[in-house]
């Protein structure tokens, strides 16, 4: 097992002894609940555009935002995505037990260099739906969250609410196979105990066994949600084509009308890119302003695709991508 | 053909879109059609050079611009011209499948097949159970688009 450190004393170490040129971690944001992504450059960056400053106000600088790192139940989002932007520098990046899966991704698709990555891995019970709760709790809660046990307690108007660990976390953190990171130089906290959970939630299992009809009728409730900002694609990590099908207009592939077609178009076309890739962090639907449950067809894909041959996303990054080669055993009894 | 100028007096039509590879299946088309076997008016044909060249999307699509079924064909596992890429095309079309079952596309609206150059009278059988599969699931009205093309 790595190494616990704190976080803060690893990120200065880091940082000032220059074997990172980036730190991104997380700070605490000005909404309630919200955490925002916090970049650090260090004393080495050689990109970094305040180099320009005093070499004393650039330490104040770094100092400060050391001080400002945090890691806590608000930490929701995948900070993996930005290591496409850094990428032939050495970097530094917070991951919880999901986002590790997507570094793992990354390099087992060789869109980063292992020598250039220090990881810091963040042992996670579940991150805050801050929506959900704010909705459960009639108000928006107070950035005060608290955990005593099975509860958090949220501020909210003045008095501490208490709710449910289960009820207040993304769906995706209640279903998480990985609370602690599958990789990682340091660890910043003690490892969590990780719930045996069933392979497929009640959900998934209903729908799996429920009619066609039914289920185009639900694929089509939460395609006409969606508004086609492409949000969910911009934060996933392993959407990182420079060239996008999306954004493609010769040929147009996703036409941009509210026909629900056009939607669906773009999620079966992303969805089948995703397939065998997607490692279910759940940064797709944290992002989506319109609450399309794409988690649904993700699910799906990553259970065929471990049923079919026996592959994981983000495991290990020494296994061939399944998608990627093929056995003559393969199932055949689909083709005539 | 009927759906060309659709009319309420016409009997409905199923419209079906192959996509044959170069080496197997297009030829087993051309056998067909030089050994003068009957296979329904409904099957576009649109040549590729492999199956493993169908990107996913152009099935996708295909659909959207509202065609009945379609059909991907290509040489049987071991005879690819490539070698390999019906192998490749072989998984990443159980994908597919998986995935349009899931969303609720009726089965049988994207369909595949193996056939070989010296399969003229497996190509009119295909192509006829195709027809008749689509024909009984009725017009694709799931993932066609509504909204007139711009
Ligand atoms: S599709 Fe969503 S859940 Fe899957 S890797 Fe991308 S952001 Fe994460
Ligand atoms: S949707 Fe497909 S093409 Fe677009 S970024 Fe993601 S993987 Fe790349
Ligand atoms: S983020 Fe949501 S609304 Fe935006 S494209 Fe993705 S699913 Fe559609
Ligand atoms: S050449 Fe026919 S399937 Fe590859």
């Amino acid at each position: 097992m790595p190494k616990q450190v704190d976080l803060k004393t690893i990120a200065r170490d880091l940082l000032t002894k220059g074997k990172v040129e980036v730190f991104i971690g997380y700070q605490a944001a000005s909404l309630p609940l919200a955490a925002a992504p916090l970049i650090i450059h260090g004393a080495k960056d050689s990109v970094d555009a305040s180099q320009s400053m005093a070499p004393d106000a650039e330490r104040d600088m770094m100092a400060r935002k050391v001080a400002a790192l945090i890691f806590d139940d608000r930490c929701e989002m995948n900070l993996v995505n930005y290591l496409h932007k850094f990428k032939d520098r050495k970097t530094a990046v917070v991951v919880k037990g999901c986002d590790s899966r997507s570094v793992v991704g990354l390099l087992q698709e060789k869109q980063v260099d292992r020598k250039n990555l220090v990881i810091i891995g963040a042992p996670c019970r579940g991150v805050v739906d801050r929506r959900h709760v704010a909705k459960l709790m009639g108000c928006d809660a107070s950035r005060e969250v608290d955990r005593e046990g099975e509860h958090f307690r949220f501020q909210c108007a003045g008095s501490w609410k208490r709710v449910k660990v289960a009820d207040a976390i993304y769906t995706a953190c209640r279903e998480c196979q990985v609370h602690n990171p599958v990789i990682a130089d340091y660890w910043i906290g003690a490892p969590v105990p990780q719930p045996d959970l069933p392979e497929l939630t009640a959900e998934m299992e209903a729908l799996r066994k429920a009619s066609p009809d039914h289920r185009w009728t639900r694929f089509h409730k939460e395609m006409s949600k969606c508004i086609l900002c492409y949000a969910c694609r911009n934060l996933c990590p392993a959407c990182y084509c420079k060239t996008c099908f999306a954004d493609a207009c010769k040929p147009k592939w996703v036409g941009r009308t509210d026909d629900p077609s056009d939607a669906m178009l773009f999620h079966l076309q992303r969805l089948m890119h995703l397939g065998g890739r997607c490692t279910g962090c759940g940064a797709c639907v944290r992002g989506c302003p319109m609450n399309v449950d794409l988690r649904l067809y993700n699910d799906h894909l990553r259970s065929h695709v471990k049923q079919e041959y026996g592959f994981m996303a983000g495991m290990d990054s020494a296994v061939h991508p399944p998608l990627a080669m093929y056995s003559m055993g393969d199932c055949n009894e689909f083709i005539r | 053909m009927n759906n060309d100028h659709p009319s309420e007096f016409r009997e409905w039509q199923p419209r079906i879109l192959a996509f044959l590879c170069n080496w197997c299946s297009y030829a087993g088309a051309d056998l067909a059609g030089v050994s003068r076997l009957q296979y329904p008016p409904n099957v576009r044909i649109i040549r590729v050079p492999c199956s493993g060249r169908v990107n996913p999307a152009y099935i996708l699509k295909a659909l959207q611009d509202g065609v009945d079924g379609v059909l991907v064909s290509g040489c049987h596992p071991g005879d690819c011209h490539y070698l390999t890429g019906n192998y490749y095309a072989r998984r990443k079309f159980r994908l597919l499948k998986e995935l349009l079952d899931f969303v609720g596309v009726e089965d049988g609206r994207v369909q595949f097949s193996w056939v070989s150059a010296a399969e003229g009278a497996k190509f009119s059988q295909v192509m006829t159970e195709v027809t008749e599969k689509v024909r009984a699931l009725g017009p694709n009205r799931r993932l066609a688009k509504r909204i007139v093309k711009m």
